[in-house]
């Protein structure tokens, strides 16, 4: 396989692989790590890439794979690195407050599932793919995927809820 | 699409049991519509997904070089080697063959023919027994040696005395 189809290929789905693992690592910077190691994983056994029924698929099982293993890596060990992206991607205060307010807050919301949950939630409503994608993704029955996924919701819409009526009741 | 519809997909969607599609109308009816306040939270959720899906990837993947340049670099050189200690051989080869056909048998040195090679050894033998026997007349004197050699006989009687002595 040649570099530019592979890069045609891969661009593809890359920004999905970036964002699952973002979903899960929060970090920007090891988000941009984890992408990139599981590009290079594929392109290492690019001779096996037309084995696979559904490369996107593939890619994105290995990429929550490499993020799991990295999460336990950090559980593992006794000090918590606290990520902070340094860049400022908000450039406004105003802007700023309004995301403080409302998209930030569903972030936070979310970064709180269990990890599984959350690449539940990012795999469906980020990403929209469906559920039998999903469960083959992941590697779990389509039930399983099905429960987790409204079990993630309800906890969204439940913190939702509770922070809209914040002062009310 | 009207409210009620749009309460009924909503509650499905915290089912886990709308299909995509549906996700879809759903995310567009709270990003476009307005949307009445006992739905307000909800307009964020989406609003937070549709931002999401724009996030992108800064970096930009470049597939390392593949080392098989390096492979052929590596082939070529052997090659050259190969070749080079070949010719090297067919040139060692070459200067010996040539000398061996001059001489066929190595008892006969450089001569071809066997009765010329005996006279020439011949000769050469001669010449070195002459030279011998030139140093060996120079060795005549050492008869004067061996004469006064003689005249120390006495030195028996001496020897003769000295053993009486010790008895």
């Amino acid at each position: 396989m040649k570099e530019s189809v592979f890069i045609t290929l891969t661009n593809g789905f890359k920004d999905k692989l970036y964002r699952l693992a973002k979903r899960l690592l929060v970090s920007t910077e090891e988000a941009e790590d984890a992408t990139q190691e599981v590009l290079l994983k594929l392109w290492r056994n690019k001779k096996q890439i037309g084995t696979y029924k559904n490369v996107e698929a593939f890619a994105m099982t290995m990429t929550k794979n490499y993020c799991y293993d990295k999460l336990k890596a950090k559980e593992n060990q006794n000090l918590k690195i606290v990520h902070t992206n340094y860049t400022d991607q908000v450039p406004t205060l105003q802007q700023q407050l309004e995301a403080k307010d409302s998209v930030d807050w569903i972030e936070k919301i979310i970064d709180k599932l269990p990890k599984k949950q959350r690449v539940i939630v990012q795999l469906r409503d980020v990403e929209q793919y469906d559920n039998a994608e999903i469960a083959a993704m992941l590697e779990i029955n389509e039930s399983a995927v099905r429960a987790a996924l409204s079990r993630a919701r309800k906890a969204i819409r439940e913190e939702l809820v509770k922070k809209h009526m914040y002062g009310v009741s | 699409m009207e409210l009620a519809k749009i309460e009924k997909l909503l509650e499905a969607y915290f089912e886990g049991s709308t299909t995509v599609a549906e996700e879809a109308a759903l995310r567009t009816y709270f990003t476009n519509a307005d949307v009445p306040p006992h739905l307000a939270p909800y307009k964020n959720l989406f609003a937070y997904y549709e931002q999401q899906q724009q996030l992108t990837s800064t970096h930009t993947v470049q597939p390392p070089r593949s080392s098989q340049r390096y492979l052929w670099m590596g082939v070529a050189a052997s090659i050259v080697v190969i070749v080079g200690i070949f010719l090297a051989a067919m040139v060692g080869t070459e200067s010996t063959t040539s000398r061996v056909v001059i001489t066929e048998d190595p008892a006969m040195g450089t001569y071809q023919d066997p009765e010329e090679a005996l006279r020439k050894t011949k000769e050469v033998l001669n010449l070195v027994s002459s030279y011998m026997h030139q140093g060996k007349q120079d060795l005549v004197y050492l008869h004067e040696f061996e004469q006064a050699k003689k005249g120390l006989v006495y030195l028996n009687e001496f020897e003769n005395t000295k053993n009486s002595l010790i008895k």
